[in-house]
């Protein structure tokens, strides 16, 4: 039997001695002074103060009436506190904001709310003031290209109906004018546009819509085997482009005319800007700048 | 399809059994206690709504709380990508703290495998279903995580 890794067995003590330390709000539902749902003995619990709860559980002779409303007062009780956060946020970004706030832009409000359609989503502190590109407002374009060992492919068109603002007319440009939250931000990123044209993109491979599949290691016509990175470039900067060598589907789309070439090639070999960069020039859709 | 009450039932169940490890896995994949009970809170809504269709409650119920981890990391995520998240102080051993720091600069989808590879102690086939990837994907997901947090912790800075 193999020795377990030094670092795998103090990788596993010390996520059990985090888990241990973790304050779980009390359960009104289990017994007097125990830790809601807790799966440990009572001496290996955290003297934690109890923190109440959205969403009461569900106990005793009330719980079957109970649990239906509870839910969706939970929801709807998350839901007022998004939207209350998010008009404050419009205010702000109206230069009508409650207090002193910082410095107003002249940006106009977002049509959209930041909550999901369950608006169970808790916006995490700080992340009310939304992001670039935000919804219903920005529309950015950004040149890209597929590079496979020494040339381009054929540029991609959407494999379905652009239900939320990303997509591309085959011309080598993305278009991103985000009509919700799912690829407005910190979500607009090449992950998000690949599933809109039917690209697998994997963290070791890449997979058209044909089902030809580029994979590290797969020989180039040279004999030397072939990596995925993804290779920007700031907007109009001639400058060396930033190289991804993992996560490639988390690359985001940072600003209005980036530049991206996802590219497969041997190590060593900068893949190029792709050759749709001058129509970055020539969009015919481009909204006047809306910030 | 199970009647409303059966499903009340299976919710209270649920609850019981599940809120607080869910709410320890949260902390673990998001570095957040606070924010942890939020996104349980947010898991349990999602999966009552479909709990009478679901065949293993629990399971699902995991699924849906890394997702939410894992999106709130997202949202989380600062300028640079692999700039270290805060990490909330909590009282640890030193070993434990270095180790709990320097799982704060790990990507995202390399921390979450190694929490459910290491806390959660899941098979790669396991894994791979909860972050909907294929099983090799998995293990390297898990492979490199350990390679980074060696790196990290070799280092001492990033």
């Amino acid at each position: 039997m193999e020795p377990a890794d030094p670092l795998e067995t103090r990788l596993r003590r010390s996520l059990r001695v985090v888990a241990d330390a973790t304050v779980v709000p009390a359960n009104p539902a289990a017994p007097a002074g125990t830790s809601g749902a807790d799966d440990r003995p009572p001496a290996d619990r955290p003297s934690a103060e109890p923190v109440p709860l959205l969403l009461d559980p569900l106990d005793g002779r009330r719980r079957r009436a109970a649990s239906g409303w509870r839910l969706t007062a939970a929801a709807a009780l998350v839901a007022l506190v998004v939207a209350v956060a998010s008009v404050v946020t419009i205010g702000r970004r109206d230069g009508t904001s409650f207090g002193s706030g910082g410095p107003a832009t002249t940006a106009p409000p977002s049509a959209t709310a930041p909550a999901t359609s369950s608006g169970a989503v808790i916006s995490p502190p700080g992340s009310v003031t939304p992001e670039p590109p935000v919804a219903n407002v920005d529309h950015w374009h950004a040149a890209y290209g597929i590079y496979v060992c020494d040339h381009f492919l054929p540029d991609l068109v959407d494999a379905r109906a652009d239900a939320h603002g990303i997509h591309s007319h085959g011309d080598g440009i993305i278009h991103v004018h985000p009509f919700d939250d799912s690829v407005a931000g910190r979500r607009a990123t090449l992950g998000a546009f690949a599933d809109q044209i039917g690209l697998g993109l994997g963290d070791t491979e890449l997979r058209l819509p044909d089902g030809t599949t580029y994979r590290n290691g797969d020989p180039c016509p040279g004999g030397q085997p072939m990596a995925l990175r993804v290779a920007t470039w700031k907007a109009d900067q001639a400058s060396a482009p930033a190289i991804a060598t993992r996560d490639p589907a988390d690359v985001r789309i940072s600003e209005d005319r980036m530049v991206i070439t996802i590219a497969m090639v041997p190590e060593g070999v900068s893949p190029p800007p792709p050759p749709s960069v001058p129509t970055l020039d020539q969009l015919s859709d481009v909204a006047p700048p809306a910030r | 399809m199970l009647g409303t009450e059966a499903v009340d039932d299976g919710l209270a169940e649920l609850y019981r059994d599940r809120y607080g490890p869910m709410v320890r896995l949260a902390h673990l994949i998001t570095g957040s206690n606070a924010v942890a009970p939020d996104l349980v809170q947010d898991a349990f809504v999602k999966v009552s709504a479909r709990l009478g269709e679901i065949q293993q409650p629990a399971a699902y119920l995991r699924v849906v709380v890394v997702n939410e981890g894992r999106a709130w990391i997202r949202r989380q995520e600062v300028e640079r990508r692999h700039q270290p998240r805060p990490v909330e102080p909590i009282e640890l051993p030193p070993d434990v703290d270095e180790l709990w720091s320097a799982m704060a600069v790990l990507p995202e989808r390399q921390r979450v495998a190694l929490v459910l590879r290491f806390y959660e102690d899941l098979g790669f086939d396991e894994i791979a279903r909860t972050l909907d990837c294929p099983v090799g994907t998995a293990k390297s997901l898990v492979h490199r995580g350990l390679a980074s947090l060696r790196e990290v912790l070799h280092d001492g800075t990033r």
